[in-house]
């Protein structure tokens, strides 16, 4: 249960969780707008070279790019579980189904690092230290930079995800939460969501069209 | 309290709710990857982003809990797609409709201008304006 002057300073119980929500919907809002400036990167840069940006896109692994969606998606599935579990009041449930889900998270992370390190051999790098000899065209080294910065920002927030969802798992098993207090799994739960719905956007421009 | 700032309980999704939005993911997803598989054309970008946002909004609603919530929750988010739209939109088209000289040069070396192929440093982009220190 949260203290009992937390709910008071609110005044009552729904109005506590329904700031905890709000507050969670504006940091969410302005996590959309920090990729919104790599995605606006991305469209303006891929106007200028639409030729280089599909010849570089080509070189990219979709296998790789959709096994990892479809363990994202899987996740932020078991994530859904979790909360509906704990606030079924059964914590127990919850919390494996939360380690379950970094556990998927942390795969995805070893997916993205096999990708990373074809990139590096290739030589398909960001900037200067581009020597991609099969796209050497101008612009195709600006895809690779979007491509790392896109891909660079996601995997440190699936990393912090997945210790959020590591924590709020271990505290779920442990009895921590129930029907009365969900409310640190449902707040944890929106952050993973986000970070799948920011995947489902990035797997289409960089893989796949 | 008002009644508005009370959740809706009522519209919490049940075990086969959660499974049957989480089954619809999955079939988007694939279907997303089906279509790439297809041959596809210009219409292959819109199309894919359309599928993400539809996979998107059910994540929102369903998974984020925006329909148990009040609407005000789901305005902060709207608010922040709306910008994200204005701000993609308003760049893209401005770059899609540039007269084709005034397109900023790739990322390559500068080139010394012509007549000044001796001086390398000829290419440097100018000192910063203003009185010179004594």
């Amino acid at each position: 249960m949260p203290p009992e002057a937390v709910t008071e300073h609110w005044g009552s119980e729904g109005a506590r969780r329904q700031a905890a929500y709000l507050g969670m919907w504006v940091f969410i809002a302005t996590e959309v707008l920090l990729f919104a400036g790599l995605f606006t990167a991305y469209g303006v840069y891929r106007s200028v070279y639409p030729e280089v940006f599909r010849a570089a896109q080509l070189t990219m692994d979709v296998g790789l790019g959709t096994l990892n969606t479809f363990l994202l998606v899987t996740s932020s599935i078991l994530v859904a579980l979790a909360v509906h579990a704990v606030r079924g009041d059964r914590p127990g449930l919850g919390g494996a189904l939360l380690l379950a889900a970094a556990l998927l998270g942390v795969v995805f992370l070893a997916v993205k690092g096999v990708e990373y390190a074809h990139h590096v051999k290739e030589g398909g790098l960001p900037g200067d230290a581009y020597r991609f000899t099969e796209v050497p065209r101008v612009g195709a080294s600006l895809f690779f930079t979007l491509y790392f910065l896109l891909t660079g920002f996601h995997a440190l927030h699936v990393t912090v995800g997945v210790g959020v969802l590591t924590v709020l798992g271990v505290r779920s098993a442990a009895g921590t939460f129930g029907a009365g207090y969900a409310t640190p799994v449902e707040l944890g739960g929106m952050y993973w969501h986000l970070v799948d719905v920011v995947w489902l956007f990035v797997y289409p421009i960089l893989y796949l069209a | 309290m008002t009644e508005d700032a009370e959740e809706r309980p009522g519209r919490q999704l049940g075990v086969a709710g959660v499974l049957a939005v989480g089954v619809v993911l999955l079939a988007l997803t694939a279907l997303t990857y089906g279509l790439h598989r297809l041959p596809h054309g210009a219409w292959s970008l819109p199309v894919a982003l359309l599928i993400a946002g539809a996979k998107g909004l059910l994540i929102a609603l369903f998974y984020m809990h925006l329909r148990e919530q009040r609407a005000s929750n789901g305005l902060v988010l709207l608010t922040s797609v709306v910008f994200v739209a204005v701000l993609l939109t308003v760049c893209v088209l401005e770059t899609r409709t540039r007269f084709a000289p005034t397109v900023p040069p790739g990322p390559f070396p500068v080139e010394p201008l012509p007549g000044r192929l001796e001086d390398p440093g000829g290419a440097k982009p100018p000192g910063p304006a203003g009185p010179r220190e004594p």
